[in-house]
């Protein structure tokens, strides 16, 4: 795999918070990567540092074999769409793009202008009065026509009706078929990117958590349903991530349990297997374990 | 250079405010002078200088900070670079502070032509520039502009590091130091020697060689703090 980007033992401090815990990956060369984690779990201080917008405490990053931090021929191949990017007071939209033509080195302004089209994007309306929506469709449009070679989307939908989203997805698609590139979606709508993302990228309290392809994430977890003993016997040897009791039954969540032969054995134990969603997985991954009501945990021992 | 240009004129969606506020507030001050200025004339007073021209330099103050704090954000979403940013924003402060100059160097002119705008009122002109020659009164303008305006970034990439809090403890350091330093010369009984200095030094030094070393000594502080600030 060619990286474009890598990192060795990043970590990031906000005094006594420790934003980033010693995280290594890198990302591979025409590859979208789906950024994974719960509010807070360091995923956008992640992609600032990728971008040269923050500084590390300690570890390093190099992106396109180069430290990212003020180097212009890095950056001039990354774009990074902020949620909560700011907009000068005065800009309208218009002014957004004729910027970015001049600032990013692929920019193309005839698709800009289709995108623009699609999300309905007044040219003449200044920035600080678009919606939510509005400012979210700006923000995907100037990351999808900058063409960047490695473009960061941070939790580009918030605000967007599924319509714009479903815009969003399929134009980038689209356009990943024709200008490959390497794209970091960091989002919470993890089912609906589930057939989008290549690769999963799962940050949980500044830990990487998982770092897979989403094709062999999407078996790894399992819910197995049956009588106590029988769930006992199934999830036995196996790393059980959850566990709750549906009228007098036993749900638990499990990994590795849809080989041929967990399948055998569930038969003859009577346990019904469903495969979980990405989005299952995660939250089974990141939701710490106390959370399940305490009865139910009792009655399942 | 060229991307120092691009990036440059991501200030110019802002010029019409930077230019409406600062030159607008120096007109309103000039007819408040005015005003003033005819209430109390005396046919028999000569011309009253009244300094009102200052006001400008609040304005190149102000808007240079609103202008840093407004679009570094912006400018480092669009992958520009921290050091991209500060030159080109130095570059905008000799551009502008030149034309500023030109311009008052015309409305300095027209002063003189129109009889100190009838009532005898020197709003533009500076007593000690007098004397300068064409070149001289166009860097005894544009350098002390140069000068406000780097003062401005400078305040403006304290914001970017420090916030509120960076701009007041800033200025409250300053303060202190200006303030002891001065009760030191006072002490010391050395105000007389600083006066018969500043005497001895040339039309040109004090209006354009030394505040040039002010200004490099603001740009330098403003690239310094910046190269570290995040948006």
């Amino acid at each position: 795999m060619t990286a474009v980007a890598t990192a060795h033992g990043l970590t990031k401090r906000f005094g006594d918070v420790t934003a980033l815990d010693d995280v290594s990956f890198a990302l591979a060369e025409h590859t979208i990567y789906g950024l994974l984690g719960r509010n807070g779990a360091g995923k956008t201080t992640l992609m600032q540092i990728l971008t040269g917008q923050a500084f590390p405490s300690s570890g390093n990053v190099s992106v396109f074999d180069a430290p990212p931090v003020e180097n212009p021929a890095v950056l001039s191949k990354v774009c990074f769409v902020r949620e909560s990017q700011r907009y000068p007071h005065v800009y309208t939209v218009g002014h957004v793009f004729r910027t970015a033509r001049r600032l990013f080195a692929n920019w193309d302004d005839t698709f800009a202008h289709s995108l623009a089209a699609d999300f309905q994007l007044p040219a003449g309306r200044l920035v600080r009065r678009l919606s939510r929506g509005m400012l979210s469709a700006l923000g995907v449009t100037v990351g999808l026509a900058a063409r960047a070679p490695l473009t960061f989307f941070d939790e580009p939908y918030l605000g967007l009706d599924p319509a714009a989203r479903q815009l969003f997805y399929d134009r980038l698609l689209a356009d990943y078929a024709e200008h490959p590139r390497t794209v970091v979606l960091s989002t919470h709508l993890i089912d609906e990117v589930s057939d989008l993302v290549e690769r999963v990228l799962l940050i949980d309290r500044g830990r990487l958590l998982l770092d897979e392809d989403a094709d062999d994430l999407r078996g790894r977890a399992v819910a197995a349903t049956g009588r106590a003993e029988a769930v006992d016997g199934f999830a036995a040897g196996r790393t059980e991530l959850h566990r709750e009791r549906l009228s007098g039954l036993i749900r638990a969540t499990v990994l590795d349990g849809l080989g041929p032969q967990a399948k055998a054995l569930a038969q003859t134990l009577n346990v019904e297997l469903e495969p979980l969603s990405l989005q299952q997985l995660v939250v089974r991954l990141t939701v710490p374990p106390t959370t399940t009501a305490p009865t139910d945990r009792e009655a399942a021992r | 250079m060229n991307r120092i240009r691009q990036v440059a004129r991501l200030q110019m969606p802002a010029w019409p405010q930077i230019v409406g506020w600062t030159w607008g507030i120096t007109a309103v001050a000039f007819g408040v002078n005015l005003l003033s200025v005819m209430a109390n004339h005396d046919p028999g007073d000569g011309v009253t200088t009244t300094g009102g021209v200052v006001s400008l330099c609040g304005g190149a103050i102000g808007m240079a900070t609103v202008s840093v704090t407004q679009i570094f954000p912006y400018a480092l979403g669009i992958s520009v670079t921290r050091r991209e940013f500060y030159l080109a924003w130095s570059l905008l402060a000799v551009v502008q502070s030149v034309l500023y100059a030109l311009v008052l160097c015309l409305l300095r002119a027209v002063e003189q032509a129109t009889g100190y705008w009838g009532w005898g009122m020197r709003f533009f002109g500076l007593p000690f520039m007098d004397d300068a020659n064409p070149v001289l009164l166009l860097l005894g303008y544009a350098v002390p502009m140069l000068v406000l305006t780097h003062l401005g970034i400078l305040l403006g990439t304290l914001y970017l590091r420090w916030g509120t809090t960076g701009v007041l403890a800033g200025l409250t350091l300053t303060f202190t130091a200006l303030g002891l330093a001065a009760t030191l010369i006072t002490w010391t009984r050395q105000w007389h020697a600083i006066g018969r200095w500043l005497l001895d030094q040339s039309p040109t030094a004090l209006l354009a060689g030394w505040p040039v070393l002010v200004a490099a000594a603001f740009a330098v502080g403003g690239y310094r703090l910046i190269r570290r600030a995040t948006a």
